[in-house]
């Protein structure tokens, strides 16, 4: 806060003794009706005289007085001034120079003007005066989380380049900010640095209290450990949303160490069918939540089987879940909204990491070409399958990879930064990924043998500007190409289904985010996609199953069969705004937003092939307006409460566009959040959470009903969904030895393939979802943690009967009520135990990861014999240990 | 994109952890009760409205059961695209209309219904003006359309399905026309014999009755059992026919030739495979192992070949197995 000073002068004035001479003769004694003799001078022009700089209120000096003697003209103007009595220099210069200044209306005697000399107190008053600063000024203190004692010494660098070190008390303080997010980063003489974030604004003061955990050192070392944790809240921009840090979420058990593993422990998030890897949040489909990295839309989150996520740990700084109801920024999905945010590269030095264990190996680095250039590699590769291949053979003679889907995946990223300024970056990157899944069982009926392959591939390069202005406000550009390719191959007995897609992915998401006015703040975009597709399929017209599909586990497609290969081309531009009003001393916000998004989807035939007839394209267009509001209140420090609204949209997805297995005149599918929450903090770090929500889906696309449907009709847009909630959270932040979080969801979510049908269960449905995390750190860089899990079963509709196919020799079940019974209750206990190692400045670390700690048989699917007359349950993973190794540097 | 919605789970999970799938041990070759095992329709393709004769296999024991009271009828209901099994449910159900009822017995004759082609193969109405063509029924990977019949027997139902002759839908005038002139219709297989091995010893069997000395077989002696039906050039023919087949991604003809199943019953003794065969263009033969009972007595046998056109045959044979 600059101190200028303001001031007020107080002067008086006074005419001389009478030993001041004056320049004329006075008149005669004036007779009792004439003019007064003598009218001393009127101040009509007063200059104020600036508060001496030298002088300040450290000092003591807040006031002070000068006695000048003014010679004043017959016209009033100032010709001489003389310090009779001093108030110091400083203050004796700047009264002389004001009162040099001074007009009076000059005195008169008899009505004649007539120059005179005056007597004149100018008195100086100090008062401080508040201007606003372009700066942000940034103080705290650092302390031992374990003592609460204040730890000297510790250096705190922002990415700015500002620096300072705490004193003995712990205390930091670094002024003068340029506004802006920067990087914090803590680290002493043979401290492993470790670095979290803070946003700075214009005429603001942050201030952060750390807790640093020192390793001890009853083992000798003599090295020290620190983990950062931020004290101060959190500021959420969305009402509902979970976000871990990627340390937290690298040791949670379960997660084999895979930050993003995490989010399959969040509120809201159903569990997953055993080895599938996919989200169910909210009750919503898993294609339905989209996953964006760095606001880059990627297809999967998770590797085949949902062993590892898709991304190298070490390259993420956070991820979110936005389970529903977020603001205008995303879209295209009914679901939910998965932000993995990449780490900031802006380390100095080399750091990087190499980790082997029984799923894969990885491998990645982090280091600085040059100032303000960066660089970050990381590239991972499976080995599950060659593991599983020569040891197998240890527990039973059957050749494991006939019967069990073994993946096999890598994936790969590289980054380079440059820091064009304060505040303004560039970067330009890729990510890559891929999987395979082949197996086969061959028996000695050719009609029971099934061979299955899966692939996917996707590849994105982007290039990001990012600039923050002094103002704090936010650009940032985002560009991206990229491509998809999936296949599938399902061969049952004689009918076999293949399904191929090459998509080609371009986008653009360019937004600005900053104040516009006290207490509001702006967020305009655009975001734009555009995806090319060129697929083919053949096969099963029954397969893959689609959700509402009225089957059971391990019944053969249907034997109809068919052939198409079409292009579709899906586009849309949308441009979004968000105003963040703050009140209440930005206690209440309320935040509107909107989102318009006109959609053209192109599909190359419009009719399945008829003889040599040319194709004839559709192309449908559609255009909404998506409205956002949300709102949180925080009513104490404590409590605060939160509501949201969003209308969202998808459009279809290109495989439901053939005019063979779909229907190319598909429309947009729309959705509606509503949801309202409360948060409570019990003590510092230490939050629960309570959330109610309901989704209303319509226009979703299901298998046309009808007997004899149209042509190029296989899909209605006739389903609609409803999802009713409620999740509660109870979350620790890691404050001493422990961190955690309990969280529990009660959901019902159901369906119904047209308005004439009855409701059903959706197949994703999970009423129960409980889970319980926590990490205990018992000090010699042992870490132990746990997690408890149950979830009620998924719906499946039951077998009342079956009839024999004398065609293919085999019986069919005869099927009541869609999705009217569950699988039973899953329960699994996780243990994770690690112990780490400082060897220089490097780390190592052992660990191992047991799931289903308590081997507990877990039904994940009903199977049949084969007159569907038995029936029996297929249990999940029995306990499944890990171990690995991670030495970073 | 192509999103693949609950497949892995429905498709791969039965083989994710074989130590963790439950043995339901019901094995389908063992008879211990009154079952429908097989269906023939002769001729095994035919066009709408050609007579066809139905013959039911009915697997039962030595006891004196009364065997169950057989009802023949054509469905008459097409499936709807969002029904995943091979038969419109109202057929199953026997609802009003669904069905038209042809014969009793285990050997009934009915005409193939006229618009056969039309409710479960390629023909469609012609559309009326304003609304979109029709989607014909989808074929088989042989190209082939069938015309449902329902099977009840005492409130079991079997399903059996009968080729129908129809043209294909979506092609060009010349590649139908070669169609027409290639394709030979289906012919159901036939078994040549069964040959019984054990030990060293080999015999074939003989059809017969019970008592009748024939078929032989030691207690417990683990016998291998050989199928065989006739090689075939050219079809017609009673074995692994070659036949033509529109491939709807090529759009061309394509040549294939009959993958062979055998189906093994018995009603004592245990079968290793219940189910065996050959792909397409295999030797004409398929073995399997049946381990005999420890006790002795007859048991009878029945050997039921498939082609994956949809043609059946079969052998029955009884057993006579001594200590």
């Amino acid at each position: 806060m600059n101190r200028s000073a303001a001031l007020r002068a107080l002067f008086a004035f006074s005419l001389l003794s009478p030993g001041l001479s004056l320049a004329a003769e006075a008149p005669p004694s004036p007779a009792a009706d004439e003019k007064p003799a003598l009218v001393p001078p009127n101040l009509v022009h007063f200059v104020e005289a600036p508060f001496p700089e030298s002088e300040s209120e450290a000092d003591g000096r807040t006031d002070a007085a000068v006695i000048l003697r003014i010679s004043i003209s017959a016209t009033g103007e100032v010709v001489e001034v003389d310090v009779v009595e001093s108030g110091g220099e400083a203050f004796d210069r700047a009264a002389e120079e004001a009162a040099r200044q001074f007009v009076f209306e000059p005195a008169t005697s008899g009505g004649t003007p007539i120059p005179v000399r005056i007597g004149y107190r100018y008195e100086f008053v100090w008062r401080p005066q508040l201007e606003k600063k372009t700066t942000a000024d940034f103080v705290g203190s650092v302390r031992d989380r374990a003592t609460r004692q204040p730890v000297a010494g510790v250096r705190v660098t922002l990415g700015s380049g500002a620096s300072a070190v705490t004193d003995e008390a712990g205390a930091f303080h670094i002024d003068d900010l340029e506004p802006g997010t920067w990087s914090v980063a803590l680290d002493g003489p043979g401290f492993v640095p470790v670095s979290t974030e803070e946003s700075f604004e214009a005429s603001h003061v942050v201030e952060a209290l750390y807790e640093v955990e020192l390793a001890s050192g009853d083992d000798g070392e003599d090295d020290l450990d620190f983990e950062i944790v931020v004290a101060i809240p959190r500021v959420k921009k969305q009402v509902v949303s979970t976000e871990v840090l990627a340390d937290q979420g690298r040791r949670v058990p379960g997660t084999q160490g895979d930050v993003l593993k995490v989010v399959e422990n969040m509120p809201g998030v159903g569990r997953a069918a055993a080895g599938s890897g996919s989200l169910v949040v909210w009750g919503a489909a898993p294609q339905d939540t989209r996953v964006y990295v760095d606001g880059i839309r990627v297809p999967r989150l998770y590797h085949d089987g949902g062993y590892r996520s898709v991304l190298h740990s070490d390259l993420v700084r956070s991820v979110e879940l936005f389970p529903g109801g977020y603001g205008p920024t995303y879209g295209r999905g009914l679901g939910g909204v998965v932000l993995v945010q990449q780490r900031r590269l802006d380390e100095e030095g080399t750091h990087g990491s190499a980790d082997l264990n029984g799923i894969d190996a990885s491998l990645s680095s982090r280091t600085e070409l040059a100032d303000g250039v960066h660089f970050a590699i990381a590239a991972r590769r499976s080995h599950l399958h060659s593991v599983v291949g020569e040891t197998s053979s240890l527990f039973t003679k059957d050749d494991v990879a006939d019967v069990v889907p073994i993946p096999r995946f890598w994936d790969g990223q590289a980054r380079l930064a440059l820091q064009l300024g304060a505040g303004e970056m560039v970067e330009v990157g890729g990510l890559l990924s891929s999987d395979r899944l082949d197996h086969s069982l061959v028996a000695s009926d050719p009609a029971l043998s099934t061979r299955r392959s899966t692939g996917l591939d996707f590849h994105r390069v982007y290039a990001r500007y990012e600039n923050k202005s002094q103002n704090g406000s936010v650009t940032s550009v985002t560009g991206s190409f990229g491509g998809d390719a999936s296949s599938r191959v399902d061969t049952v007995g004689s009918t076999s289904t293949s399904i191929e897609d090459d998509a080609a992915i371009y986008s653009l998401r360019a937004s600005w985010r900053g104040p516009v006015a006290d207490s509001v703040i702006m967020e305009v975009g655009v975001d734009a996609d555009f995806t090319s597709s060129t697929s083919t399929r053949r096969g099963s017209i029954g397969a893959p199953p689609r959700e509402g599909d009225a089957t059971v586990f391990g019944r053969p497609p249907p034997d109809q069969i068919n052939a198409d290969a079409w292009d579709t081309t899906i586009g849309s531009v949308a441009p979004y705004a968000q105003l963040d009003f703050g009140f209440l001393d930005d206690r209440l916000h309320v935040i509107p937003g909107l989102r318009a998004e006109p959609y053209v989807v192109q599909t190359s035939r419009s009719t399945p092939k008829v003889g040599d007839l040319p194709a004839v394209s559709i192309v449908r267009a559609d255009a909404v307006l998506e409205p956002r509001l949300s709102a949180r209140f925080a009513i104490t420090p404590e409590l605060g409460v939160r509501a949201a609204y969003g209308v969202y949209h998808q459009a279809p997805g290109s495989d439901d566009l053939s005019a063979v297995f779909g229907t190319p005149t598909l429309g947009l599918s729309r959705a509606e959040h509503w949801l309202a929450g409360a948060t409570y903090r019990l003590w510092e770090g230490m939050e629960i959470e309570l959330v109610g929500f309901t989704t209303r889906s319509e226009e979703l696309a299901v298998r046309n009903p009808a007997t004899s449907p149209a042509l190029a009709q296989a899909l209605a847009q006739n389903g609609e969904g409803r999802t009713m909630g409620g999740q509660l959270m109870l979350r620790q932040d890691k404050i001493g030895p422990f961190f955690g979080w309990l969280s529990y969801s009660l959901v019902k979510s159901e369906r119904r393939d047209g308005p004439d049908q009855a409701w059903r269960l959706f197949d994703y449905d999970q009423r129960h979802v409980f889970t319980a995390v926590g990490s205990f750190d018992l000090g010699a860089g042992v870490e132990i943690g746990g997690r408890l899990r149950m979830a009620s079963g998924f719906p499946r509709t039951p077998v009342v009967g079956s009839y024999y196919d004398a065609a293919s020799d085999a019986y069919q079940p005869i099927l009541g009520e869609r999705n009217s019974i569950r699988i039973p209750w899953f329960l699994s206990a996780d243990v994770r135990i690690s112990k780490r190692f400082t060897i220089d400045k490097t780390e190592l670390e052992l660990y191992a990861d047991v799931q289903n700690v308590t081997n507990h048989r877990n039904p994940e699917e009903i199977v049949f014999d084969p007159s569907y007359s038995h029936a029996d349950y297929i249990s999940g993973f029995p306990i499944l240990p890990m171990a690995g190794a991670r030495w970073s540097w | 994109m192509v999103t693949f919605r609950n497949a892995i789970p429905l498709f791969t999970l039965g083989a994710l952890v074989s130590g963790c799938k439950p043995d339901l041990d019901d094995r389908l070759s063992l008879v211990d009760e009154p079952r429908i095992l097989a269906i023939r329709a002769e001729p095994a393709e035919a066009r709408p409205g050609t007579q066809v004769s139905y013959t039911a296999l009915l697997g039962q024991g030595f006891g004196a059961e009364t065997p169950p009271a057989l009802s023949w009828s054509f469905c008459a209901a097409r499936k709807p695209l969002a029904e995943l099994g091979p038969v419109a449910s109202a057929c199953i159900e026997g609802q009003a209309g669904a069905l038209v009822a042809f014969g009793e017995g285990a050997e009934a004759r009915g005409a193939l219904p006229k618009d056969a082609c039309r409710s479960f193969g390629p023909e469609v109405p012609a559309p009326q003006p304003g609304e979109p063509a029709g989607r014909p029924v989808d074929p088989d990977e042989t190209g082939g359309f069938f015309q449902p019949v329902i099977l009840r027997a005492d409130g079991d139902v079997s399903l059996g399905r009968t080729r129908v002759s129809c043209a294909i839908a979506g092609v060009t005038p010349e590649v139908l026309a070669e169609f027409q002139q290639r394709y030979v219709p289906n012919s159901n297989p036939a078994l040549a014999g069964v040959v019984a091995s054990w030990d060293g010893a080999e015999i074939a069997l003989e059809p017969g009755d019970p008592g009748s000395g024939a078929n032989r077989i030691p207690a417990g002696a683990s016998v291998r059992l050989r199928a065989s039906w006739p090689a075939c050039d050219a079809a017609p023919c009673a074995g692994s026919e070659p036949y033509v087949v529109f491939d709807p991604e090529d759009r061309a003809l394509v040549e294939k030739s009959e993958a062979i199943r055998v189906a093994w019953f018995a009603t004592d003794g245990a079968f290793d495979h219940d189910r065996t065969g050959r792909e397409a263009g295999g030797e004409p033969f398929s073995d399997n192992r049946w381990t005999a009972p420890e006790v002795a007595g007859p048991v009878r046998l029945w050997v039921v070949i498939r082609d994956d056109r949809g043609g059946t045959g079969w052998l029955d044979y009884v057993l006579d197995v001594r200590n």
